[in-house]
């Protein structure tokens, strides 16, 4: 039944966000027609757009940064929806069949993508998998099932945590190989982006840099403090940073804590100093308002996802850790 | 023993959860007599489906999403609980028509429960789209605060007076309804007022401890006092018995086990239910076959 | 009981128990241009105190309107009802009429035993917050004894057989000492010996309690049985002094096929029969006199 229903309502906004691309497909058939004039230039350029899906918001900001300005990016996830457990639709699956550029986390995160691009494979289509550049294992994980696990603690059996994206470093570590497909997927388009994209790939990777010195600057004085998030998704941006996740309340993402992992983050936050219960806005606060009631702390909200900015993301979440480690 | 543990250690996480379960016992218990004789239980399954509908309506209202103030959740409660008793009725009114050979109940039943579905998804949509409204109305026992599980005990005393109220033309209706008509009993009255009750025990039940418990809590206590009695009053009594019974016994089982709290009060409540039929087929088994 | 004079009807000086003055029903037309559907049709009636009528009637000739419409849940199309000198349905609220509905209305896997079933009517009428008081108790109790199920009051109701259960029904419907009784197809499932016992036990009703017994039913024996006057209900009411003033026209008219396989084991009186065909269907006030003041035979359709 949840799951039924957790599709339908995934369908509702994949269907606006097709909506809109089907528009956006219609009026770039209208300009592509005007293109026959022969000074159309800027219709030209329409038509050479490199389509890019990702399939979280964050790689989008990403993305964008070493594309064309005017390409497109389509996010697959819906906003709101956690990344764990989302079920790609077959029109996800269309929309990437269609793409240029296809970016994805890898490490268990998608696996109908990537089984999707393994066996719809397209000639001179650009593929980046964030965990097989960076040379992250997944391991031997059977990730198939992933979202579905209901006894928990997947990421703490199988060790392999796919949320590179929120460490700025491993991403820097991952621009070389997305502006190369970037550059690919130019080709596929009939366009020569080596250039725009290397000047693209300087500046990312500056700002990369700047975000990585923010973050380490502002978190130096809580070196070894602990937090307590939601699910587990902060890992590498707590152990590059000198913090330490004490303990998550969904180990299991799909569902609900139980009784003893509730005692037991409870007993993490009066032990170990937690300044407050990091939520996320993806999931119920429910629980985590009932054990930070039961702890004496307040509750704050980080977002491992964003709106598809990846920047302002990654300083809000900054924010946040930092006023709630000041105990504001 | 775990239980004690966590009950001494943690007052404020699981005494909530302890007493709405004990809240939802009491009120499902007893109507859940009547579901079972009544052969009622697919229109309990209609409204908590019209929860939906419910959702889209708090949606339009701006009451649909992830941080609201208490206030603000009591009227979100009252919009899902007014749609869903305006279904029941629905229901209500759909099946009275079954007298003329228009609509079976079970057909009415699904008519509400699919329209209700797409009305909710209509206007989540549209007014909340980024609503995660299945925590809304599939609840987690465990993540009952306190305001909730009193507000649960306040729902529980209400039906039961509404049930106490009404109980003779209830029962004279319930056993013979033709007959209680000819006895000047209102019966369409007494028949909208239990689809009500029903109605309001679902969607409090749903929200708290989710549906699977709801469901379990509205069927297995009636049938499992069934079995063991032939007199209506007692009857009652054992239904509640079984219910708090079982419910402490999930509970335990859930802290002993860490198992989820609903799965292991509904294999308790199971459990209570086959001890009932095993027992009872001793005790009472001519007067039960017989009828 | 107060009397309103205005229905004070028959040379006796004594309203009648039940009066049906040119009652018609009709069902409300399914589609909006459609017809309505025709039950009853210009039916009138006076049954006096006392009086022990039989309808006869096939299946869907209007029987169970005709108890409808007597217990007021449904209002006639046209014509007026009384019941004891009242509006129908407030005769049923003041507890004059009471109604045994057949068997297959009550649901017997419920957990009740026949004390319960009775106490049910009998404590139908206490405010909400009053426990069941010793009066109620005592008028349930004399009603099982009545009925002689005293025996079996506390066994479960679905563990009683047909008769017994018969009964039951009986001692609810006079636990709240109704002037009226009503009775529909009260002898499904009960074999002859039975049959005769539940006659005796109505007329001996009849006689501790002043009732007015209305019986009826598809079957023949049924309604024939101890009854003062038959009638035969198919859409209009056909009337006949006694039971074996019945003829096998006559019901073969009613039930519109050959009679004699019911008819079979029934003695017809060929006395009575003339008799019968001599008031039928002009005149019905003839033979009984005083007791029974109206009887009109109604147009045939």
């Amino acid at each position: 039944m949840r799951r039924a229903v957790k599709r339908r309502s995934g369908n509702v906004v994949v269907l606006a966000s097709l909506a809109a691309a089907v528009a956006a497909g219609v009026m770039g058939l209208g300009l592509g027609a005007c293109s026959q004039d022969p000074g159309g230039s800027k219709a030209q350029a329409a038509e050479k757009r490199v389509s890019a899906v990702v399939t979280i918001a964050p790689l989008a900001g990403l993305v964008r940064d070493l594309l064309p300005a005017g390409s497109e990016v389509t996010i697959l996830m819906p906003p709101g929806r956690s990344e764990h457990g989302y079920e790609f639709t077959p029109k996800d699956l269309a929309t990437i069949g269609k793409a240029d550029l296809v970016v994805q986390v890898g490490l268990g995160l998608e696996p109908k993508v990537e089984q999707f691009l393994t066996e719809h494979p397209s000639e001179g289509r650009a593929e980046v998998v964030l965990g097989k550049v960076l040379g992250i294992s997944e391991g031997e994980s059977d990730h198939e099932h992933h979202a579905h696990d209901e006894h928990g603690n997947c990421l703490h059996d199988h060790g392999v945590d796919p949320h590179v994206w929120l460490d700025p470093v491993l991403v820097a570590e991952a621009v070389p190989a997305l502006t190369e497909a970037v550059v690919k997927a130019g080709r596929r388009t009939s366009q020569d982006l080596s250039g725009s994209a290397k000047a693209a790939q300087e500046e990312l990777l500056r700002r990369l840099k700047e975000l990585d010195a923010e973050y380490a600057a502002a978190l130096k004085p809580f070196e070894g403090r602990a937090i307590v998030t939601h699910h587990a998704a902060w890992g590498r941006l707590a152990s590059r940073y000198g913090l330490r996740v004490a303990d998550v309340l969904r180990p299991a993402e799909s569902s609900e804590p139980t009784p003893e992992q509730m005692a037991s983050v409870v007993e993490a936050l009066k032990r170990e100093n937690v300044p407050a219960v990091f939520i996320e806005p993806q999931y119920d606060a429910k629980s985590a308002k009932r054990i930070a009631e039961q702890a004496g702390l307040p509750v704050k909200t980080l977002d491992p996802l964003g709106e598809g900015d990846y920047f302002a993301m990654m300083r809000a979440n900054l924010g946040v850790l930092v006023s709630a480690l000041n105990g504001k | 023993m775990k239980t004690l543990e966590y009950l001494r250690d943690y007052p404020d996480l699981f005494w909530p959860a302890c007493l709405a379960a004990l809240a939802l016992a009491l009120l499902c218990s007893m109507l859940s007599v009547l579901v079972v004789l009544k052969r009622m239980a697919f229109i309990g399954q209609g409204i908590s489906h019209a929860g939906f509908g419910g959702i889209g309506l708090a949606a339009v209202f701006g009451l649909a999403s992830a941080s609201l103030s208490p206030g603000a959740t009591i009227a979100q409660f009252v919009v899902v609980l007014g749609f869903c008793i305006a279904s029941a009725l629905g229901v209500g009114i759909l099946s009275a028509q079954h007298k003329q050979g228009q609509t079976h109940e079970d057909t009415a039943i699904g008519i509400v429960l699919v329209l209700s579905m797409a009305i909710g998804s209509v206007l989540v949509g549209i007014y909340s789209p980024r609503f995660q409204w299945e925590s809304f109305l599939f609840g987690y026992l465990l993540n009952t605060a306190w305001p909730d599980a009193w507000m649960a005990v306040g729902v529980s005393v209400g039906v039961l007076a509404a049930l106490f109220w009404a109980r003779r033309p209830m029962a004279f209706w319930a056993f013979d309804p033709r007959a209680a008509e000819a006895f000047g009993v209102r019966t369409g009255a007494v028949r909208v007022l239990l689809l009500v009750l029903l109605a309001v025990a679902t969607v409090t039940a749903m929200r708290l401890a989710g549906v699977v418990l709801a469901s379990a809590l509205l069927i297995l206590p009636g049938a499992a006092a069934l079995r063991l009695s032939s007199r209506f009053g007692v009857v009652m009594g054992l239904s509640v018995a079984c219910a708090v019974v079982g419910v402490l016994a999930g509970l335990v089982l859930s802290f002993e086990t860490n198992w989820p709290p609903g799965p292991s009060i509904v294999f308790t409540l199971t459990a209570v239910y086959l001890v009932a039929s095993v027992a009872g087929r001793r005790a009472f088994a001519p007067s039960v076959q017989a009828g | 009981m107060g009397i309103d004079p205005q229905h004070e009807i028959g040379p006796s000086g004594f309203a009648a128990a039940l009066e049906y003055r040119g009652v018609s029903f009709a069902y409300p037309a399914r589609a909006a241009d459609g017809p309505s559907v025709p039950v009853l049709s210009d039916v009138t009636l006076s049954v006096s105190h006392r009086e022990r009528l039989g309808v006869l009637g096939p299946n869907g000739g209007g029987k169970s309107t005709l108890l409808k419409l007597t217990l007021g849940l449904i209002k006639p199309t046209r014509g007026t009802i009384r019941v004891l000198g009242r509006e129908p349905g407030a005769a049923r609220a003041e507890g004059l009429v009471a109604y045994v509905p057949q068997k297959s209305g009550a649901e017997l896997a419920f957990p009740i035993s026949a004390r319960q079933v009775v106490l049910q009517a009998a404590t139908l009428h206490l405010p909400a917050w009053k426990r069941t008081d010793a009066e109620s108790i005592r008028r349930a109790e004399w009603a099982l004894s009545l009925v002689g199920a005293t025996e079996y009051a506390d066994r479960h109701a679905g563990a009683l057989s047909g008769g017994q259960l018969q009964r039951v029904w009986i001692a609810r419907a006079l636990a709240n000492r109704p002037r009226l009784l009503l009775l529909d197809e009260p002898t499904v499932g009960i074999d002859p010996a039975g049959q005769q016992q539940f006659s005796d036990l109505l007329t001996r009703l009849r006689n501790e309690m002043d009732l007015t017994i209305v019986v009826v039913s598809h079957d023949l024996r049924t309604v024939a049985a101890g009854c003062d006057r038959v009638a035969c209900l198919a859409r209009t009411l056909h009337f006949h002094d006694a039971p074996g003033g019945l003829t096998p026209a006559v019901l073969a008219e009613v039930f519109r096929h050959d009679v004699s396989a019911i008819f079979g084991d029934v003695h017809i009186d060929a006395h009575r029969a003339a008799e019968c065909a001599h008031h039928h269907p002009t005149q019905g006030a003839g033979a009984g006199g005083a007791s029974r003041p109206i009887v009109d035979g109604g147009r045939s359709s």
